[in-house]
């Protein structure tokens, strides 16, 4: 793997010297594949990382806690402090291979308890609800290269979430619940959208993806809501399909809700769990579908806040502050968990009952945009994430 | 008021405060708080925050629900409360972006009628903006799906027909995803596979209905002069009438309002 990585950074910097700079830079850069999956609902991020090392971890979790590394149904090691949920098994092969990192103690600017105003904050990057009405991702498609007639970013969901909504044109699509409309009428709406701008480039994008989707076997057309595990699974399946498109975006944004487990969470069985599995079979897809690109991309995993550190009276969590964040891909600097850990101590508590954030998660997001997409630390400061100056992007986190 | 209508966080919690005791009457699960009508008002002066209170820089000493009559006849009609209706208002009937001439007609008549909707709606019905043939407004999956039935003069029997639509084209029924209740813009309407499932769904309908109806005579019933002709030149030339159903349910025309 290395040796191919080493490859292409070559090939890259040979182009580059070659031939006219700025064109060929651009060319080369766009090849960065970006996944950016929101869980909504805050998910506790104690349970998918846990600080096993830390002290205070078991008293404070209580029956919500997770047996240590090498036991039954125990964490996988990720280092002497902290092990993965058992549920992720390939988010912690791909750990080992360098290729997944953990931040930990992370937070969004947002400091209460609303899911709502939480996620808005966490997609449209404003140091205040509804500061922004556009997403910081659709701000920084300004400055990604688009392929030729097809939009740069696609939203795997019926409508476009906040975080890829605003000025720039994005794709969506969503696995169809219906018979699909047959080509004979699709043509002839095709002729009656063409003097309407509007419909016409939907239907073009909206023709494209179910293309690009449709070759995929099995395709989950007739796939009952309720079934929503299996969806986001093949979901995933159809983000590689979409990532590896010759013409295709290069950006993907997915969303996955159920993460708000105010009663019986459960531990290393149970609801939080099976969430869990679910999350790590769809990384796991979506890793051995994007094949070859995988070396070059990466998967980014946000939730808007975290959970209470103490176990609730329904055997759960309530909302809280920090959590965890994952990093996965190919271009990842992985094999690490990076943390200033607060500590679980009653002294180190947020408002004495939240893991406390010390890593803005906007940090992370620049370090994505600057070191894997490339984009100029001017405009990342300015237009995507302005008052944003305290938070520093993330070094060590993508391989440069 | 709106977002930006310059109250604080102080405000907010301040007015929770002078509405505190404002309930429902009868008792809950528990038995408890049985006073009143059920589903009626009912005050709780045990449970109200007692004094004077100040929100918006004015105070406020009415005693128990006196308070909260007061504040709420001031909201009702603060400046920023008539810019903020009459902004949705005009967005609603007239364009995404509406002119801000008509936004500010509307506010004055807000503010002159005392918060009388329909001085509102008169002065939308006179304006010259309200009127323009060219249907400037993309459709919400609700607006498509109820013109949809209401063109055909049809209400299921089964809810489910209805809400099952709804959360296809993402407007699942009570379930915006945000306080601020459902943008009213075709920004957020507008995903292309959001119209995707407006042309399936079309699909579904007409193979039901469409078989039955001329789509033509329909648009002209329910489009009237706004059916535009080339619209109608392909509907009439469908293969089938059910396809030239699902043409014109999912055309321009009858997508936008």
């Amino acid at each position: 793997m290395l040796n191919r990585r080493a490859l292409l950074k070559s090939l890259g910097l040979a182009a580059i010297a070659g031939s006219t700079p700025g064109l060929t830079f651009a060319k080369a850069e766009s090849d960065a594949r970006l996944v950016l999956i929101v869980l909504r609902g805050a998910v506790d991020g104690l349970a998918l990382a846990a600080p096993y090392g830390d002290g205070n971890y078991r008293s404070v979790r209580g029956e919500l806690a997770l047996s240590n590394p090498g036991t039954t149904e125990g964490l996988l090691k990720l280092d002497g402090i902290f092990g993965l949920h058992p549920s992720f098994v390939n988010l912690h092969k791909s750990f080992a291979a360098g290729d997944a990192s953990v931040i930990h103690a992370v937070a969004s600017p947002y400091r209460s308890r609303s899911h709502f105003d939480g996620q808005d904050m966490l997609e449209s990057g404003a140091m205040k609800v509804g500061g922004h009405r556009d997403g910081w991702l659709n701000r920084a498609l300004a400055r990604v290269d688009g392929q030729t007639g097809n939009a740069s970013a696609i939203a795997l969901s019926e409508n476009t979430p906040l975080i890829l909504r605003g000025a720039n044109s994005v794709a969506t699509w969503a696995p169809s619940r219906l018979p699909g409309a047959d080509d004979n009428t699709l043509e002839r709406l095709q002729q009656l959208y063409a003097d309407d701008e509007f419909f016409a480039t939907r239907l073009q994008q909206a023709l494209r993806s179910q293309e690009i989707a449709g070759t995929q076997s099995g395709m989950n057309t007739t796939a009952k809501r309720g079934n929503d595990e299996k969806q986001f699974v093949d979901l995933m399946k159809s983000a590689a399909l979409f990532l590896n498109a010759p013409d295709g975006p290069t950006i993907a944004v997915a969303e996955l809700g159920g993460w708000d487990t105010h009663a019986n969470q459960g531990a290393s069985q149970g609801a939080l769990a099976r969430r869990f599995g679910t999350l790590d079979l769809s990384l796991g897809n979506l890793r051995d579908g994007l094949g070859d690109s995988w070396e070059k991309t990466v998967v980014v995993v946000v939730t808007e806040f975290g959970r209470t550190v103490r176990v609730n009276g329904t055997r759960g969590t309530d909302h809280g502050t920090g959590t965890a964040a994952l990093v996965m891909g190919g271009a990842v600097d992985g094999g690490k968990v990076i943390t200033d850990w607060p500590g679980l101590g009653s002294n180190n508590l947020y408002a004495d009952r939240d893991l406390l954030p010390t890593t803005d998660l906007r940090s992370v997001f620049k370090a994505v945009l600057a070191d894997h997409l490339k984009l100029p630390a001017d405009f990342i400061e300015h237009e995507v994430f302005p008052e944003s100056s305290s938070a520093k992007p993330l070094e060590n986190l993508i391989r440069t | 008021m709106g977002v930006d209508g310059g109250y604080t966080q102080q405000d907010v919690s301040t007015f929770a405060k002078v509405i505190s005791g404002w309930s429902i009457g009868g008792a809950n699960e528990r038995g408890q708080f049985a006073e009143g009508t059920p589903g009626k008002f009912e005050f709780r002066g045990a449970i109200h925050e007692p004094g004077k209170q100040t929100v918006l820089g004015k105070r406020y000493s009415q005693k128990g629900v006196k308070q909260g009559e007061a504040v709420l006849r001031d909201l009702a009609s603060h400046p920023s409360t008539a810019r903020f209706i009459a902004g949705k208002l005009a967005r609603h009937f007239i364009a995404d972006d509406p002119p801000q001439s008509i936004i500010g007609s509307l506010c004055d008549a807000f503010l002159k009628s005392g918060g009388d909707l329909s001085a509102c709606y008169e002065v939308l019905i006179r304006s010259e903006e309200a009127w323009r043939t060219v249907f400037s407004k993309y459709k919400t999956p609700q607006d498509f799906v109820i013109s949809t039935l209401r063109a055909f003069d049809h209400s299921p029997d089964n809810p489910r027909f209805i809400t099952g639509a709804l959360d296809l084209m993402g407007q699942p029924p009570y379930r915006p995803g945000s306080p601020a209740g459902w943008p009213d813009t075709a920004e957020h309407w507008g995903g292309a596979d959001a119209l995707y499932k407006r042309i399936e769904w079309s699909g579904s309908v007409s193979r039901v209905a469409g078989s039955r109806i001329n789509p033509v005579d329909l648009g002209d019933e329910v489009l009237g002069g706004a059916f535009n002709s080339e619209t109608r030149k392909a509907v009439s030339r469908a293969e089938s009438l059910s396809q030239g159903m699902t043409l014109f349910l999912a055309s321009p025309d009858f997508q936008r309002r």
